[in-house]
């Protein structure tokens, strides 16, 4: 028997697919030969792998999306069955297109107490709005998820659901005001502010497919590492007029501290940026651990105020308030390029 | 040669008791029968198909579709073979219409070690690092891929479907799909060669470096 030759026998034998004289014959050679052991030995390793990876966990929310369609159906009878994909996909373009009609209506001026009613079932699923200095934001997916649409005070104006939509689990929502264009993502309030730099209104995500691993989720968090992490500094009751003093020290964790004793500390694997509210243009930005060879790249970051651990983690952007709750800074966190 | 594959080939796998009462369930349009359905193969459906999009969104939508296809093709579905081998040929044919009608976007390294890290949760159980670098190494290699070829090596190798069962899945002759799992194992062993060659290279070197620091 020449290994070379042997190849397709080892893996047949490993995925235990080999007749019983072949078989006899290749573990007759096997006995003595290495090279074709350490074949077999990988070839059962890739199998073990392979068979691994062959479920993922649905979320709820698709189970929510698939039994809606299948009571869809079950409710319209025969002849909606049959031309279900043809009308499936136009009504949910109606859907759509209803939707961002409705929504396209609704002005921000001021405090807005109008609640909008659910549906966001569409891929052109669109929110526009216009804040209290007449831009008008346009507010899409990719997201998988609930929004939340909330006067600065934190009192619902909207409450819905966007469904399957996006590249990744949760997935951002891609903002366009008047020419500017930003995203944002990760779990929690983002404040959106006019343009003088007042926030009009709160954006929560909440991602409803995120991996028990991932920044929503509730997994064990993986360990820090202990590579670079950057410091930012800032002394200054207004911090609007104190980003120029802003600075990054590698080898440090990134922090921002207030005169009034509130401290925010971020650390974790990936890029960290300072923005204002609103913008997506970063007064700051920091590398915080690249990861280094074989390492994955961990999505987690962690908060700390006053050595308390914070509420929020996670890739995205995270609000920064003062004592009396106006948001001042943003603090993003995104991933390394590796 | 060609008998030696005969094991594998005849491999039959018989329905149970239980699968032919769910089979009918099916056929008769049985919401109970379809929630367990759902329950029983969701996760397997999304898997196989975690893994030919390489996207978790577009693999849900494509579940959602698998469902809601078997449900209105419910009565073609003659029970002769298992519900899973059913539901992965309706993924299967599900996913190539995708494609045909998209040329799929390109998926950057960092989705795919997103994917790759769902095994996190599991390594966070078991202590294993290693795996989790050896679950995100497959994923890339499983990438790289042709679609046929990924398709073959899945069913048969992941969802361990027989060959019997894949061809009848990919409607082409038992024989192409046997040379398709045994290429794709082929390429993907050349790939993780590769890697592993690549990271015992660098052990060597960070080695080096430790001895010199001591010198």
């Amino acid at each position: 028997m020449r290994c070379n030759d042997l190849q397709e026998q080892i893996d047949a034998f490993a995925a235990g697919d080999l007749a019983p004289f072949p078989a006899w014959r290749l573990r007759r050679h096997l006995a003595h030969c290495s090279v074709c052991a350490a074949r077999l030995y990988r070839a059962k390793t890739l199998n073990l792998n392979l068979a691994d990876m062959s479920v993922a966990a649905p979320s709820d929310l698709l189970r929510q999306r698939v039994f809606g369609d299948l009571e869809y159906l079950a409710s319209h009878g025969a002849e909606e069955e049959s031309v279900w994909h043809g009308r499936e996909r136009v009504r949910r373009r109606k859907r759509g297109y209803a939707l961002a009609g409705a929504l396209a209506a609704i002005a921000f001026t001021g405090t807005i107490s109008v609640p909008l009613a659910q549906l966001f079932w569409t891929r052109s699923a669109v929110i526009t709005l216009t804040d209290t200095t007449g831009r008008v934001w346009r507010i899409s997916g990719p997201f998988t998820g609930i929004i939340n649409l909330s006067d600065p005070q934190g009192r619902a104006l909207v409450s819905s659901q966007f469904v399957g939509l996006g590249d990744e689990p949760g997935g951002k929502v891609k903002i366009d005001v008047q020419g500017e264009h930003f995203e944002m993502y990760g779990n929690g309030p983002h404040p959106l502010s006019d343009a003088q730099g007042n926030v009009f209104a709160l954006l929560d995500l909440q991602s409803g497919s995120w991996p028990a691993w991932a920044p929503g989720g509730q997994a064990a968090r993986p360990p820090m590492p202990n590579a670079n992490k950057a410091r930012i500094l800032a002394h200054d009751p207004e911090l609007w007029n104190a980003i120029n003093r802003i600075r990054v020290h590698p080898d440090e964790v990134v922090g921002i501290y207030r005169p009034d004793d509130v401290a925010w500390r971020m650390q974790g694997t990936g890029v960290v940026k300072v923005l204002k509210p609103g913008s997506s243009k970063p007064l700051q930005q920091g590398q915080t651990a690249p990861p280094s060879h074989g390492q994955v790249i961990i999505p987690y970051f962690e908060w700390t105020i006053n050595n308390r651990a914070g509420q929020a983690n996670g890739y995205g952007a995270h609000p920064i308030r003062d004592r009396k709750g106006r948001v001042v800074l943003i603090l993003k966190g995104e991933p390394s390029p590796r | 040669v060609k008998s030696e594959f005969n094991a594998g080939l005849f491999r039959t796998t018989s329905m149970k008791h239980e699968e032919r009462q769910l089979a009918e369930g099916i056929r008769m349009g049985d919401a109970e029968s379809f929630r367990l359905l759902y329950d029983r193969h969701a996760a397997q459906i999304l898997g196989y198909l975690l893994r030919l999009t390489n996207s978790r969104a577009e693999a849900e939508d494509l579940v959602q579709d698998v469902f809601v296809a078997a449900y209105v093709g419910r009565t073609t579905f003659r029970g002769q073979s298992r519900p899973i081998s059913w539901l992965l040929g309706i993924a299967t044919r599900r996913w190539r219409d995708r494609i045909r009608r998209c040329t799929p976007a390109s998926t950057s390294l960092e989705t795919l070690a997103e994917i790759g890290a769902e095994e996190l949760e599991r390594a966070g159980q078991t202590g294993l690092e290693g795996d989790v670098v050896n679950s995100i190494t497959l994923t890339r290699a499983l990438a790289q891929l042709e679609p046929t070829l990924r398709e073959a090596l899945l069913l048969v190798r992941s969802q361990g479907l027989t060959y019997v069962e894949a061809a009848a899945i990919m409607d082409e002759p038992v024989g192409t799909v046997k040379w398709r799992v045994s290429e794709a194992t082929r390429r993907m062993q050349q790939q993780l060669n590769a890697v592993e060659g690549e990271y015992d290279e660098m052990q060597r070197l960070a080695g080096a470096d430790r001895r010199l620091c001591r010198r």
